[in-house]
């Protein structure tokens, strides 16, 4: 049991970090190129790209939420 | 009115002013937003309906396997989902009034630039064809730069605006350049000593 813990925090610990070097990527091009949005570029006229980033962050803090309950009550059936 | 004097991006020329750019059309992403909301909707109704499952007991090996690969599987479709979107902000197309760069960049993967330059252009085509793209106002734009491939501009969002900008631009370069040169050649003539021999004239120039 305690190794499908350990397994379920490294894919967390993997994913946080995939998402935080990806985020940084982001950042970066974001700082060298400077581009001023309008309705014609963002996504669907409405999503700026901290939208994006915004629920990139909330979906991966919720799947590790529900991957550890999951794991939780799994193991106490 | 935007004010595109503010835009700026990395490599540019001194005198180099942007003019507008752009992203793909949102139907690119199209692919990636319907599997996202099939994997959501399967994953959702899976931990809503989880209490009416008869599931072995957590200690059986294959099954705790099978939750760790159901577990990873999910990991991997949320995170390439949400990166094929940022990299559709990444990924852009600048008009300048000296050339078309085209961005074609990925979180982790690549990171390919490629760049026409105005004086280049021979001739613009847009393409949009079927009732899709005329509903959704997308096409392409098809660049001839002397060269027997065509450049193609895939998805292009507005293409009436970005076909008519190009060709506006480009038709300025035209002129600009060839201002230039006629302008060039009278100051070399005017520069010349008028008293020179014919011979050391053309060494000068």
């Amino acid at each position: 049991m305690n190794l499908v813990w350990g397994i379920v925090i490294a894919i967390h610990v993997v994913s946080f970090t995939v998402m935080a070097a990806g985020l940084m990527r982001t950042f970066a091009f974001r700082k060298r190129n400077l581009f001023i949005e309008s309705k014609y570029t963002l996504l669907f006229g409405i999503m700026k790209i901290e939208h994006v980033v915004v629920t990139y962050v909330g979906f991966t803090v919720i799947y590790a939420i529900i991957s550890f309950l999951m794991v939780y009550y799994l193991s106490t059936l | 009115m935007i004010d595109t004097s503010l835009f700026h991006f990395r490599g540019q020329m001194e005198n180099e002013v942007v003019k507008d750019f752009y992203r793909l059309h949102w139907i690119a992403l199209m692919p990636h937003f319907f599997s996202f909301i099939i994997f959501l909707a399967f994953i959702i109704t899976l931990t809503v309906n989880l209490q009416y499952f008869i599931s072995p007991p957590f200690s059986v090996i294959i099954f705790e396997v099978l939750v760790i690969l159901a577990m990873i599987g999910s990991g991997v479709m949320i995170h390439n989902f949400f990166m094929k979107i940022l990299e559709y902000f990444m990924n852009v197309v600048i008009i300048t009034n000296i050339r078309v760069i085209i961005i074609k960049k990925s979180l982790f993967m690549h990171d390919n630039k490629e760049t026409i330059y105005m004086k280049e252009i021979q001739d613009l085509q847009k393409h949009q064809t079927g009732i899709v793209k005329n509903l959704l106002h997308y096409g392409k734009i098809l660049i001839n730069v002397g060269v027997p491939e065509l450049t193609v501009l895939q998805r292009v969002p507005n293409p009436d605006y970005h076909f008519r900008l190009l060709s506006e631009v480009r038709s300025q370069k035209e002129e600009f350049s060839n201002d230039e040169r006629q302008h060039q050649d009278l100051n070399k003539e005017a520069e010349l000593p008028m008293n020179l021999p014919l011979a050391e004239k053309t060494k000068i120039e």
